[in-house]
C-alpha cells in the first residue's frame, strides 16, 4: 500500500553502495544522483572505508536535477587519503523525502583499461527497507584471466553473521561464514573462493554465489564485477532484490547484436555476441526459454545514409502508433539442472535473425517460481573491448517501470535512453528531459507490445523542437537527467546507456522512483481559444498533467483517448480532437477522459491496484468565421492607362487597375486566421450591361478559362491580388490604335473555398471600379 | 519541335525592370544551385508513389526544385499509378526513369529547365508549341497576365479569332498575393520558348500542356488541349490551354 499522503515527509531515507573510489591511479568512483522531486533536497553524503570509519560531506540536489559527485576529490576535500585508507569503501546518501525522490548510483571506470561497472543504491527507509535478505549473484567467463570480485558491506550498526554459499558444476557448497563489524566491507575474490574449495576456476566458470545475514533484519548489500585488465573486458555482477520478483520471466533490454545497423546507438563500435547467463537457484531443474525481440527493419531505416532524406525524426518517432512492429525470434527451451548457472552465447543463432538490427532486446522465461531463476545479459564486442551489460528486470517487478538517470554528451560519449515494454499491450510512457533547469516533456510517448524503443538524447537536444509548453533542451546542455515512468499498468522496464567510444566504456543507468505508473490528474485542452475559417479544421491537444509517487509532474498527451464533443455542431463539429468549421459563431469544443487517479502498490504481490478513477475534462472556444464579403486594402491600388501600342504585342492599350483584396468575415472584419491561407481562390465574370463591351476572353483567373479552382490560394493574412481588372483591350490588335469603348456593368463572383461573394464591377475606358468605388 | 529548343534558349532575352511599388522583382539569383548541379545531386534511396505519369514528374520537379516544361498526351498508359524505388541514382537519373515508363517521350535538358515531351505523338505541325510569336512583350507584370498575352497572341492561330467588338474586351486576373512582377521581351519566339520564358524568371516552375488523347485538331489544324487532371475539353475559342503551376502545387 503507498505508504503516504504526497505531502508527508518521512525521515531517515538512507541509500547504500558499495564501491572501489579513486584508491589507484586510474579507476575513477562517481556518485551520480538524480532527483525525482518537485524541490530541492539538502543531501548528506557519509562515505565509509572497508573499516567502516566515516566521513560526512553535505550537498543539495535542485528539482530534477543531477548531482555529480567525484568521490577522490570529495574525500581529499574532507581531510582524507583516497589512495590510502578511503581507497576502497562505501557510500551512504541520507536525506528526507516522499517516496523515492533521489536516484543514486555509483558508476566506477578505468579508461587506460576500458574497465567499467556501476552499482544501483538502494533504498534504506527505517520504515520499509529494500535490502535484500538473500544476495544471489552470479560470475560466468572465469578462467583465462577473469577476475571476479564481489564487495559485501554491511549497512547497519550491529556485527552480521553472513553464510555463504557457491553454486558451480550443478552443486550447492557452503563456505566458511564471514563477519562483518558495523558498516564494514568486505572484498570477495571468487576464484580465491573457488581455490579455498579445491577447485579451479577454469572447473567452474559460470556459477552463483548466496549471501544470508543471519538475524531478522537484513542489513546485507554487495555488488560485484568480472574484470579481464589484459582485453578490457568488465562486466557488472548485480544481486538482484528476490521480494521484488514476481513473475517467472526476466527481460534485458536494448543490446547490441551482430554489426549494428547505420541507425543504431551502437553503429561503428563493432560486432557483438548477447551472451545470456542463467542461474538456477532451484536443487530441482527448469526449463528456460529465451527470446530475442527486435525492431523489425524499415525502408526507413534501411535507407540510412540517404542524401535525399531527412534524418529521423527523435520527437515523432516517440509517438509508437508509427513504429515498426517488433520482431521475436525464440530459441528452443533448454532445461537447466538444479544449482547450475549456463552460459548461452547467442552466435548460434545470429543467422537467423534479419541482421542488421539497431539492436535487440532479450527475454527470459523459466518454468521455476518467481523468483527462483537470475539472469545476467550483455553483449560482448569481439574484441572484448567494450562490454554492455543490460540490467535484468524481473517482469513483476513494478519499480522496473519508472527511472531517474542521469545523461552526458561530448564528442566521444552518447545517451541512449531505452525503454521496454514487456507486456501484450501498449503503455504510455511519461517522460521529461532536464537540463540546465529546463524541463523538456516527452507528451507522445507510447511503446507497443514488446517494442524496445532507443531515444537518443544528442538527436533529442539538437533537433531543438519546442515541447507543448515551447520549451527546448539548451542546445548547449552536455549534462542531464531523464525521467521516465509507465502510465498504464503492464510491465515496462527501461534504462539509460552511456557509451564512452573512446574508451570503449558502457555504462548503463537504471532504476526506479515510483511501484505504479503516473497518477492521471487534470486534463487541459489547447489552445483554450481558436478561430477557425469555416470549411477548415484545427487539431486541439488535450493534455493531461500527471504525477508520480513523489509528486513530480509529466505531461502527457491524451488527445486519442479523449472523449470530444461540440456544444453547438452547427457552428462547429469534432472528432478527435480535429475541429472542423460548419458554420459563423462561436461554441465550446470539450474533452474529458477517465483514468486512474491514484495507484496503490501491494508489496506482498508487486501489483498495482487503482484506488479511484479520474474523471476530467477541459475545453476550447472556438469561433468560426464565413469568408462574407472582401474590401480593397488601403494604398494598393493602382490603375494604369495605355492608348498606344504595337500591333500584335500583348500590352499597350486599355485601362488596367491592381489591388490588393482582403477577405472580411460575417462581422466585416477582416479573416488572419490560419485555416483561411488553406482555401483556394478563382472568380467568374458575368456582364450584365454590355454596351459595347465584350467578356468572352479574360472570363475567369484560370488558365483554362471559365472553371475553378485554379490553384490559387488566400494568404495568411486573408489576403490575395488582383493582378489586373481590364478595360477596353488589353492586346494591340490593329492598326497600332488601341479600341476604346463606353462602359459596361459585370457581376464578378469571387469563390472563396466553397463560399462565394459578389463583387459588381463598372468598367470604362478611364476607369474600372469595384462595388462602386 | 524539340530541334528548335536549344536555339531558343540561347537567344532568350529576359528584360527584368520596372518593379512595381507594390512588388519587389523576382531574381534568379534567388537560387544557389544550378540546374546541372541539382540534376547532380546523389540519391542514396528514393520511392516515388504518384497517381499518374505527370505526377510522377511534378513530385520530382517540386522535391528537387527542378524547372520543368512537361506535354503529354492524356492516353491512358500516362493514368496508371507509378510505384518505383531507385538505389544509388541522380535526380536526372530518376527523371529519365520516370519518363521511360512511357513510350514516346524524350527529355531533354536545356540551360534552365528540363522539357518532357512525346517524341511523335504530336506531330510538329499539329503543336501549338512549335508556333512563332513576332513579339512577346510583357512590361511589369504577374506571370498570370503574361500567360494571358501569350495565349491572346497564340489562340487566333489555333482557332479563327472571334470578332472583336466595338468595346474590346474586359476581364480580370487574380493572382496570389506578392507574386512577382516580370517583363519579357522577345522576338520571334515559339511558344514553348515563350512559356520558358516564363518560368525562368517566375515563380511558376513549372509548365504543363497535356494534349487531348482523341488527336482531334482545331479547325486550323492543331492538336487540342485538355485540362491535365480531369481531362475536360475546352472550345476551340480557348484553345490551347495550358496550366502554369509553382512548385508543390498540383495540377487544377
Amino acid at each position: 500500500v503507498r505508504p503516504a499522503p504526497r505531502s508527508w515527509l518521512a525521515q531517515g531515507f538512507r541509500n547504500h553502495a558499495v564501491a572501489a573510489t579513486n584508491g589507484t591511479p586510474g579507476p575513477q568512483s562517481q556518485l551520480l544522483l538524480v532527483s525525482d522531486s518537485p524541490n530541492p533536497i539538502d543531501l548528506t553524503v557519509v562515505i565509509r572505508n572497508l573499516y567502516g570509519q566515516s566521513l560526512l560531506d553535505s550537498e543539495t540536489i535542485q528539482p530534477q536535477a543531477k548531482l555529480t559527485i567525484d568521490l577522490a576529490s570529495t574525500i581529499i576535500k574532507l581531510g582524507a587519503d583516497p589512495t590510502g585508507t578511503f581507497a576502497e569503501g562505501s557510500v551512504a546518501v541520507d536525506y528526507i523525502g516522499t517516496i523515492m525522490p533521489v536516484v543514486g548510483q555509483m558508476t566506477v571506470t578505468n579508461p587506460a583499461l576500458s574497465l567499467t561497472h556501476e552499482v544501483d543504491m538502494i533504498e534504506n527507509d527505517p520504515g520499509r527497507s529494500d535490502i535484500p535478505p538473500v544476495l544471489n549473484g552470479l560470475w560466468w567467463g572465469l578462467g583465462g584471466g577473469r577476475d571476479a570480485q564481489v564487495m559485501v558491506s554491511n549497512t547497519s550498526m550491529n556485527p552480521v553473521i553472513a553464510d555463504v554459499y557457491l553454486d558451480y558444476q550443478g552443486s550447492h557448497h557452503a563456505v566458511q561464514p564471514i563477519t562483518f563489524v558495523p558498516n564494514e566491507t568486505k572484498v570477495l575474490d571468487i576464484n580465491q573462493m573457488l581455490a579455498g574449495l579445491g577447485v579451479d576456476p577454469a572447473q567452474a566458470p559460470s556459477g552463483g554465489i548466496t549471501i544470508i545475514g543471519q538475524g531478522p533484519q537484513p542489513a546485507l548489500i554487495a555488488s560485484g564485477k568480472i574484470t579481464d585488465p589484459a582485453t578490457g573486458f568488465s562486466s557488472t555482477i548485480d544481486f538482484p532484490d528476490p521480494q521484488l520478483e514476481f513473475a517467472s520471466a526476466l527481460h534485458a533490454s536494448g543490446l547490441p547484436i551482430g554489426t549494428p545497423s547505420k541507425d543504431s546507438p551502437y553503429a561503428g563500435d563493432g560486432t557483438f555476441v548477447p551472451e545470456v547467463v542463467v542461474r538456477n537457484l532451484l536443487g530441482t531443474p527448469q526449463t528456460v526459454t529465451i527470446t530475442v525481440e527486435y525492431p523489425q527493419p524499415s525502408d526507413a531505416s534501411s535507407a540510412a545514409g540517404s542524401s535525399a532524406s531527412a534524418p529521423p525524426d527523435p520527437i515523432s518517432a516517440e509517438d509508437g502508433t508509427h513504429s515498426p512492429p517488433t520482431g521475436e525470434y525464440l530459441i528452443p527451451a533448454f532445461t537447466i539442472p538444479g544449482y547450475a548457472t549456463e552460459d548461452v552465447s547467442l552466435s548460434s543463432v545470429m543467422n537467423d535473425l534479419p541482421l542488421p538490427l539497431p539492436f535487440c532486446s532479450i527475454r527470459i522465461q523459466y518454468s521455476g517460481a518467481h523468483g527462483s531463476m537470475e539472469a545476467s545479459v550483455s553483449s560482448v564486442e569481439q574484441n572484448q573491448d567494450l562490454t554492455v551489460d543490460a540490467k535484468v528486470e524481473n517482469e513483476g517487478n513494478g519499480w522496473a517501470g519508472s527511472g531517474a538517470n542521469p545523461w552526458h554528451l561530448d564528442k566521444n560519449t552518447e545517451s541512449i535512453l531505452f525503454l521496454t515494454n514487456m507486456s501484450d499491450k501498449p503503455v504510455r510512457i511519461g517522460s521529461k528531459v532536464t537540463a540546465h533547469g529546463v524541463h523538456y516533456y516527452l507528451t507522445d510517448l507510447q511503446l507497443n507490445p514488446h517494442e524496445t524503443r532507443a531515444i537518443d538524447i544528442r538527436a533529442l537536444r539538437d533537433a531543438q523542437k519546442p515541447d507543448l509548453n515551447g520549451s527546448k533542451i539548451p542546445p548547449a546542455a552536455t549534462d542531464g537527467s531523464v525521467i521516465w515512468i509507465r502510465g498504464d499498468n503492464v510491465p515496462v522496464e527501461g534504462r539509460l546507456l552511456v557509451i564512452a567510444r573512446r574508451h570503449g566504456l558502457a555504462s548503463s543507468y537504471d532504476c526506479c522512483i515510483c511501484a505504479c505508473g503516473y497518477d492521471y490528474g487534470a486534463l487541459s485542452v489547447t489552445p483554450a481559444s481558436a478561430t477557425i475559417v469555416a470549411s477548415t479544421t484545427t487539431q486541439l491537444t488535450a493534455t493531461v498533467t500527471a504525477h508520480d509517487c513523489n509528486n513530480n509532474v509529466f505531461q502527457v498527451n491524451m488527445t486519442g483517448p479523449s472523449r470530444w464533443s461540440s456544444a453547438n455542431t452547427s457552428v462547429a463539429t469534432v472528432s478527435g480532437g480535429k475541429v472542423t468549421g460548419a458554420g459563423g459563431g462561436s461554441t465550446y469544443v470539450s474533452a474529458s477522459y477517465t483514468a486512474c487517479g491514484q495507484w496503490l502498490y501491494e508489496p506482498t504481490n508487486g501489483g498495482c491496484v487503482c484506488e479511484y478513477n479520474d474523471v476530467a475534462g477541459g475545453s476550447s472556444n472556438i469561433t468560426v468565421l464565413v469568408p462574407t464579403s472582401l474590401a480593397i486594402v488601403a494604398g494598393t491600388s493602382s490603375t494604369t492607362s495605355e492608348s498606344t501600342c504595337s500591333t500584335g504585342s500583348g500590352t499597350g492599350c486599355g485601362v488596367t487597375r491592381s489591388f490588393m483584396y482582403q477577405v472580411l468575415d460575417q462581422n466585416g472584419k477582416a479573416i488572419t486566421a490560419s485555416g483561411i491561407a488553406s482555401l483556394q481562390f478563382w472568380d467568374a465574370i458575368q456582364v450584365t450591361s454590355p454596351n459595347g463591351l465584350d467578356a468572352g476572353s479574360f472570363k475567369t483567373t484560370c488558365s483554362p478559362p471559365n472553371t475553378g479552382p485554379c490553384g490559387f490560394y488566400v494568404n495568411s493574412q486573408g489576403q490575395f491580388h488582383e493582378g489586373g481588372v481590364s478595360s477596353c483591350s488589353t492586346v494591340c490588335y490593329s492598326s497600332g490604335t488601341c479600341i476604346t469603348a463606353g462602359y459596361t456593368n459585370a457581376n464578378q463572383t469571387i469563390h472563396i473555398g466553397p463560399y462565394a461573394i459578389v463583387q459588381h464591377l463598372a468598367y470604362y475606358c478611364n476607369k474600372v471600379s469595384v462595388n462602386g468605388q | 519541335m524539340r530541334n528548335s529548343f536549344l536555339t531558343i534558349t540561347v537567344t532568350l532575352a529576359l528584360v527584368v525592370a520596372h518593379a512595381s511599388w507594390t512588388r519587389a522583382p523576382y531574381r534568379e539569383s534567388q537560387q544557389p544551385l544550378t540546374l546541372a548541379e541539382r540534376l547532380r545531386t546523389p540519391v542514396q534511396s528514393y520511392t516515388l508513389k504518384a497517381g499518374n505519369f505527370p505526377q510522377a514528374l511534378l513530385k520530382i520537379g517540386s522535391q528537387f526544385k527542378i524547372p520543368m516544361g512537361i506535354a503529354w498526351v492524356r492516353m491512358p498508359s500516362a493514368l496508371t499509378k507509378v510505384d518505383l524505388s531507385w538505389k544509388h541514382t541522380t535526380v536526372q537519373g530518376i527523371i529519365q526513369a520516370i519518363v521511360r515508363t512511357q513510350r514516346g517521350y524524350d527529355v531533354e535538358i536545356g540551360e534552365s529547365i528540363v522539357h518532357i515531351a512525346p517524341v511523335n505523338l504530336v506531330p510538329d505541325k499539329e503543336d501549338f508549341l512549335s508556333l512563332r510569336v513576332t513579339n512577346f512583350s510583357v512590361r511589369n507584370e504577374v506571370a498570370e497576365i503574361a500567360s494571358k498575352q501569350l495565349h491572346a497572341l497564340v489562340g487566333p492561330s489555333i482557332a479563327r479569332p472571334k470578332r472583336i467588338l466595338a468595346g474590346g474586351i474586359l476581364g480580370t486576373q487574380l493572382t496570389e498575393a506578392h507574386d512577382p512582377n516580370i517583363s519579357i521581351d522577345l522576338k520571334n519566339v515559339s511558344c514553348e520558348g515563350a512559356l520558358d520564358a516564363i518560368s525562368r524568371i517566375s515563380p511558376f516552375k513549372i509548365w504543363l500542356v497535356t494534349f487531348a488523347p482523341d488527336n482531334s485538331l482545331t479547325p486550323t489544324g492543331f492538336r487540342r488541349t485538355v485540362w491535365a487532371a480531369r481531362g475536360e475539353a475546352f472550345p476551340d475559342a480557348d484553345q490551347p490551354v495550358w496550366e502554369l503551376l509553382k512548385w508543390g502545387r498540383a495540377p487544377y
